[in-house]
């Protein structure tokens, strides 16, 4: 059977807002996270972090913070390397660069906070205070820090990467000059995103525990990605896979920042490896701001070709991506830099698309995952040159995209990446949208607000999201990896279900979610199901990364159900004196189709299939049990719009989101109350990333924004209600129609607030094309253009 | 006078979550570190150790603050409440109820400052705007629900203790955990 | 980020606390700790020993006298915002009391920890220069008092000596009626620019003028140039944006990752403005 096989799951409990079953051990402080895991005789560790951006250490000297109170060891990058040089980040493709990034640096040091030692204490103080006592003599190298400059540039960020050029890729290369040439339209900008951290309110953290006499090496991580990292420390320190367990405990939010194998991870193993006792590794906020992999840094030069009409006739796009030191792995800076350029067009009909993309080394931290990863960048630079052109043409903003999208009579529809997009509700979005808005209105009262000397502005943005990435998704992405998921299902001698998943949640509600869904399969009660997950003892999983987690959990459960389910309708055939076929479960029965009188509670089947061999039909396998794999057969696309309005004080150049509405289609929602919590969590961090957060590095590679004083996340008055309204179209590729969700938010949220931010300071003719808009860019940009001095306003 | 030397514990009484509790700590552990590791309160969560992301909030003598810019030496005499105090170790307050049917959390790692922090706010003004509750929310950062349904849920729970007239403390807040 | 070891006292008199800090010259007071703790986990500080003040409760009281109030250093700004004396004598620090940081930190934070840490986007040293308090310090050699205008130095910097303590603020009662206006890039975030404007108008032009700006420099700045201007002209919108501008004339404004000089001056333009109009339209 085919591991992309659709099961039959009959929504029930499906489509309705439960609540979560997680929320009593989080709201009584019951629930552990990694920092609450403290175990007998346990350690603590403190990482010495690079001061310099760019050097090679000369001499480092321990003795005095060996010596320290309640100091047990002390490594330095030269002990580690010993063991593991590091983890090696590659990718199957031509010109890719590959890095290897030591676990604590022992020469070349590329990146301000990267680790160069590490002192196992009793407790995090002492070690912390021992840090003081390390003496190291570092000389400095030449900082690359503008990914624009540092391509082809002398000095070298990491001497592994020649021309500090990644990879640089160029999948569609459409001839799209004469479109140019002859368009009625052209609109281009320089769009910068900033470097930003995800920010999890939970930082990372590992605790590694080996005992020697079992041999068995158990690790609790606050990862979404367990399976994943149990494989990398068996490859990466040789330790025999099937004596290691990583135990994902609650975890603080994650949104890609843990979707990595982080040295330390390697790093705790190794010392609880060679000191035999339990080490604890919990960053501090300050560890995280430094060295956590950080995010979205990229340069978007694009250009729309438009005709007279509004219709797209071409897309270029050149993205400068600033990666940072080292690859990250699993995903490279790829996953920021490259994947973007390839659905940069969707979810419109553009012919032509011409794009490329450079990942170039910078002496900063890796850049990694955070929610939309690729996709933030790129869909902010399309939105607002499509609303540039909008207001050029006289077409609203609405207008332009309803003449652009793909339409109903499109589908199946392949774009100029080569992705084919089968369903979606484009054409229904923009319209939601703009009666959500209420477009005319809306102008009125921009007219009314300029008059007052108050700036309001409107942005909007469609997005298509590739969500539930499986193996055919990071295929279309050039990442030559496999990507399936199983669960475990077991029906007990009850009645009652047991689900074990790879699956694990850093605040997505999947106990809860997975469990709508097992019900539904069986057609009981979804007080009936227990998810178990949290072990790489349980099922495998890729991770919870990319949306995947509902598609993945409605396949893999879904299919490893229809295997039971068979042989429970062979018992019941049985029982009910019927065929396999005529048997149907629902309601916690098992009866004949369409005819709920012949038929037995579903423990009694399950009962029967334990306990009575009579019930057996011939050559009958009782296991109440099946494991299977899923990974949809295509790229399973979800869609939807965003829309934003902003008010800018012309004065004091603070803008303020005033309202934001969402329209998505993600198919079949498993739970909308979590669908809803999705899309408002990620249109906050969106905000987030266009008006107040940056991490600033000056030009020696210093961080700037160390504390959460100056790196500004958006709080409860930075936010304002935001009104939902949902479509749904049910993906055919997915059981019960799903397709999974949780990251457009963040994909299309931030082009919808540059959108806003442009379309107020259009009646100055101004633009802005860095983020975030802060009151200092603004002021510039007003400055520029002269604004400031009349203070009067154009109607 | 109350004095110890850097390496010197200090002992500390204070009446926490309704019970007298007695413990020892260096002048350097934190009031959030000294009530995870002296008494095994981990509902107290540690989110950026400078003060301003509001995860670490707790009650001390009636007013939130931040635990982690406290010292542990510095407990000693008041009266705390953690969210292990929230409840009455059955069940849900009807305010963590109010948080679970609106999905006021995700993660949950900022969820017991922000329980606190509306604790505190509801025992001065049960009835506060959407407005108030947002400025007083302010200080505590959510990176996961976007805001929205932590100010529904505190505004669902006032309007419900005030439909049935129970002061916020009629639950089970002084409850001996 | 763990706080560094230091040995702790906690006195129940000003006479101990000032023997404590004169014992060790790596000591320091520990008031709300609001400030010094934070800079503490990050290791930018690391005193030897803390004096926590916490338990002297003279520190704490505030006292209204026939012609001015003095302000415990100990009374938190959650105390201040409550008080009905500040509400009364001083609106300024009362809305001023409205931008300070959250309700946590301001339940815990006090005032004469702000005005000794002066950190030069802080509201209370703006509030107390512009209301000319008088700073009362007491150390080993005595009581000492020092105004306003001569105790902020520069950002974290004052004109506290090695072992004194600053125990409160006296403030004169002022018969001008005030406003206050700041941007921040978050409310309750340190300012980038504020303004503290205070007038009497008789007879329709202003009689008295006092004009603060504060987070535009490293410490509170007069705008002198300003408050003349406006003595015995009327507050029409020409004389208030001729005000404003005169306002941030001249001055060396800083430069730091939110706002730089450039923009700092022009928002104390603005903020004066308004803070001003706010005055004489009475839309306070």
């Amino acid at each position: 059977m085919s591991k992309s096989e659709i099961a039959q799951i009959r929504p029930k409990s499906i489509g309705t807002s439960i609540p979560r079953r997680e929320d009593p051990g989080l709201l009584t402080g019951r629930a552990r996270y990694i920092a609450d895991i403290v175990l007998p005789d346990m350690l603590h560790i403190a990482i010495l972090r690079s001061p310099v951006a760019h050097g090679r250490i000369r001499h480092i000297d321990v003795a005095a913070a060996q010596a320290m109170p309640g100091v047990e060891l002390v490594w330095t990058g030269q002990d580690c390397v010993a063991r593991c040089p590091g983890i090696t980040s590659s990718l199957e493709q031509a010109g890719f660069a590959v890095t290897v990034q030591p676990l604590l640096a022992h020469d070349e040091i590329c990146f301000v906070g990267e680790g160069i030692a590490v002192v196992v204490a009793h407790s995090r103080a002492q070690a912390e205070d021992a840090l003081e006592r390390i003496d190291v003599d570092i000389e400095e190298l030449p900082v690359v820090t503008d990914a624009l400059t540092a391509v082809d540039g002398a000095d070298l960020a990491n001497a592994a990467v020649a021309s500090n050029m990644i990879y640089h890729s160029n999948r569609v290369t459409d001839p799209v000059d004469e479109a140019f040439a002859s368009a009625a339209l052209t609109v281009e900008g320089r769009f910068k995103t900033p470097r930003v951290n995800a920010s999890p309110m939970e930082t990372r953290g590992f605790v590694a525990s080996h005992d020697w006499t079992s041999a068995a090496l158990t690790c609790w991580s606050a990862t979404q990605m367990p399976s994943f990292i149990k494989t990398m420390i068996a490859i990466f320190l040789q330790f025999p896979e099937q004596n290691l367990e990583v135990i994902t405990p609650a975890v603080g939010g994650g949104f890609g920042q843990k979707a990595h194998l982080h040295p330390e991870e390697l790093l705790v193993c190794m010392l609880s490896i060679e000191l035999g006792r339990p080490v604890s590794w919990i960053e501090d906020r300050q560890e995280n701001l430094f060295r956590a992999p950080q995010a979205k840094q990229q340069l978007n030069e694009m250009a729309l070709a438009v005709d007279n009409d509004g219709r797209f006739l071409a897309l270029r796009d050149r993205v400068t991506t600033d990666s940072g030191a080292y690859n990250s792995l699993p995903w490279t800076p790829l996953v920021e830099g490259h994947a973007g350029i390839l659905v940069a067009t969707d979810p419109y009909r553009i012919s032509a698309l011409s794009a490329e993309s450079l990942s170039v080394a910078t002496n900063k931290c890796p850049i990694g995952a955070y929610r939309g990863v690729g996709f933030s960048a790129p869909t902010l630079a399309r939105e607002v040159l499509i609303d540039r052109a909008a207001r050029k043409l006289g077409l609203s903003p609405f207008e332009i995209r309803r003449r652009n999208v793909i339409r109903q009579e499109d589908f199946p529809y392949q774009t100029r990446a080569g992705m084919m997009i089968r369903e979606g509700s484009f054409l229904e979005t923009v319209d939601r949208l703009e009666a959500m808005v209420g477009y005319e209105d809306f102008r009125k009262r921009q007219q009314e607000a300029r008059k007052e000397g108050r700036l309001l502005g409107l942005g909007i943005s469609i997005f298509s999201e590739i969500s539930g990435i499986g193996t055919r998704a990071l295929n279309f992405l050039d990442y030559p990896l496999t990507s399936h998921d199983t669960a475990t299902v077991r029906v007990e001698p009850t009645g009652k279900v047991t689900v074990t998943t790879g699956i694990v949640t850093s605040g997505q509600g999947h106990p809860t979610t997975l469990a709508q869904i097992a019900a539904d399969a069986f057609g009981i009660p979804v007080e009936d199901v227990t998810i178990l997950a949290g072990s790489t003892h349980h099922a495998v999983g890729f991770g919870t990364v990319a949306s995947r987690s509902a598609v993945f959990g409605a396949g893999t459960i879904g299919r490893a159900a229809e295997i039971v389910r068979g042989r429970m309708r062979a018992v019941a055939a049985r029982l009910l004196q019927a065929t396999s076929d005529e048997i149907e479960m629902a309601q916690g029965l098992v009866h004949v189709r369409d005819d709920p009188g012949r038929g037995m509670p579903f423990a009694a089947v399950a009962g029967a299939a334990y306990f009575a061999e009579a019930t057996h039909p011939e050559d009958f396998d009782p296991a109440l049990e099946a494991t299977a794999a899923f990974d949809p057969s295509d790229i399973v696309l979800a869609n939807g719009g965003h829309a934003v309005i902003v008010e800018i004080d012309l004065e004091t150049c603070m803008a303020r989101v005033e309202k934001m509405y969402a329209v998505e289609d993600c198919g079949r929602m498993i739970n909308p109350m979590i669908v809803e919590g999705q899309i408002r969590g990620g249109m906050a961090q969106g905000v987030g990333m266009t008006l107040l957060e940056e991490l600033i590095h000056d030009d020696r590679g210093q961080l700037t924004t160390s504390t959460f004083q100056d790196y500004l996340l958006p709080t409860s008055r930075d936010i304002p209600d935001i009104e939902i309204s949902h479509l749904e179209t049910p993906s055919s590729l997915v059981p019960g129609g799903i397709k999974g969700m949780g990251e457009s938010a963040m994909i299309s949220t931030p082009a919808a607030v540059a959108g806003a931010v442009n379309d107020a300071l259009a009646c100055f003719d101004v633009a802005i094309e860095q983020f975030p808009a802060s009151p200092q860019r603004i002021f510039e940009a007003l400055s520029e253009a002269a604004v400031l001095d009349g203070a009067s306003l154009p109607n | 006078m109350r004095r110890a030397d850097e390496d010197q514990k200090m002992g500390v009484v204070a009446t926490v979550n309704g019970r007298e509790r007695r413990f020892e700590v260096l002048p350097r552990v934190s009031l959030a570190d000294s009530l995870r590791e002296e008494l095994g309160l981990y509902g107290v969560r540690v989110g950026c150790e400078h003060g301003v992301c509001g995860a670490c909030t707790i009650i001390v003598d009636d007013l939130p603050v931040r635990s982690c810019l406290m010292l542990g030496v510095q407990a000693d005499g008041k009266t705390i409440r953690t969210v292990e105090s929230l409840g009455g170790g059955k069940e849900l307050h009807p305010l963590q109820q109010a948080f679970q049917r609106h999905h006021a959390l995700q993660c949950g790692f900022c969820t017991s400052g922000i329980l606190a922090t509306a604790q505190a706010l509801l025992e001065e003004n049960p009835c506060p705007t959407r407005d108030e509750v947002r400025e007083v929310l302010s200080g505590n950062i959510c990176r996961c629900t976007g805001y929205q349904t932590i100010v529904d849920a505190i505004m669902d729970y006032a309007a419900c203790a005030q439909a049935n007239d129970t002061a916020f403390d009629a639950g089970a807040g002084e409850s001996a955990t | 980020m763990k706080f560094p070891a230091f040995s702790y006292a906690c006195p129940t008199s000003l006479a101990e606390a000032i023997e404590l800090l004169n014992d060790d010259e790596d000591s320091r007071p520990l008031a709300g700790g609001q400030s010094l703790l934070p800079m503490m986990a990050l290791r930018v500080a690391a005193p030897r020993m803390l004096v926590d003040l916490g338990n002297i409760e003279a520190l704490r009281q505030s006292v209204v006298l026939p012609d001015s109030m003095r302000i415990g250093a100990m009374a938190t700004h959650a105390m201040n915002a409550a008080s009905f004396d500040i509400w009364m004598h001083f609106p300024l620090m009362a809305q001023a009391l409205h931008h300070v940081a959250h309700q946590a930190v301001r339940n815990r934070g006090t005032f004469g920890g702000s005005i000794a840490h002066a950190d030069a986007g802080a509201e209370m040293p703006l509030v107390v220069s512009a209301l000319d308090g008088v700073l009362l310090l007491d150390g080993q050699s005595g009581q000492r008092t020092l105004p306003a205008s001569e105790f902020f130095q520069g950002h974290y910097t004052t004109a506290i000596e090695p072992g004194e303590i600053l125990t409160g603020v006296e403030i004169p009662f002022s018969d001008m009626d005030w406003a206050f206006e700041e941007l921040s890039r978050r409310p309750g975030d340190l300012a980038i620019a504020m303004v503290a404007a205070g007038v009497s108008v008789e007879d329709g032009v202003c009689s008295q003028a006092r004009l603060m700006l504060g987070g535009i420099s490293d410490h509170p700045i007069r705008a002198v140039e300003a408050e003349t201007y406006l003595i015995g002209r009327e507050l029409t919108p020409n004389v208030i944006r001729a005000a404003a501008g005169m306002s941030a004339a001249g001055i060396h404004a800083r430069s730091d990752t939110h706002a730089s000089a450039d923009f700092r001056l022009s928002l104390a333009t603005t903020l004066m403005r308004r803070a001003l109009t706010q005055l004489a339209t009475g839309a306070i």
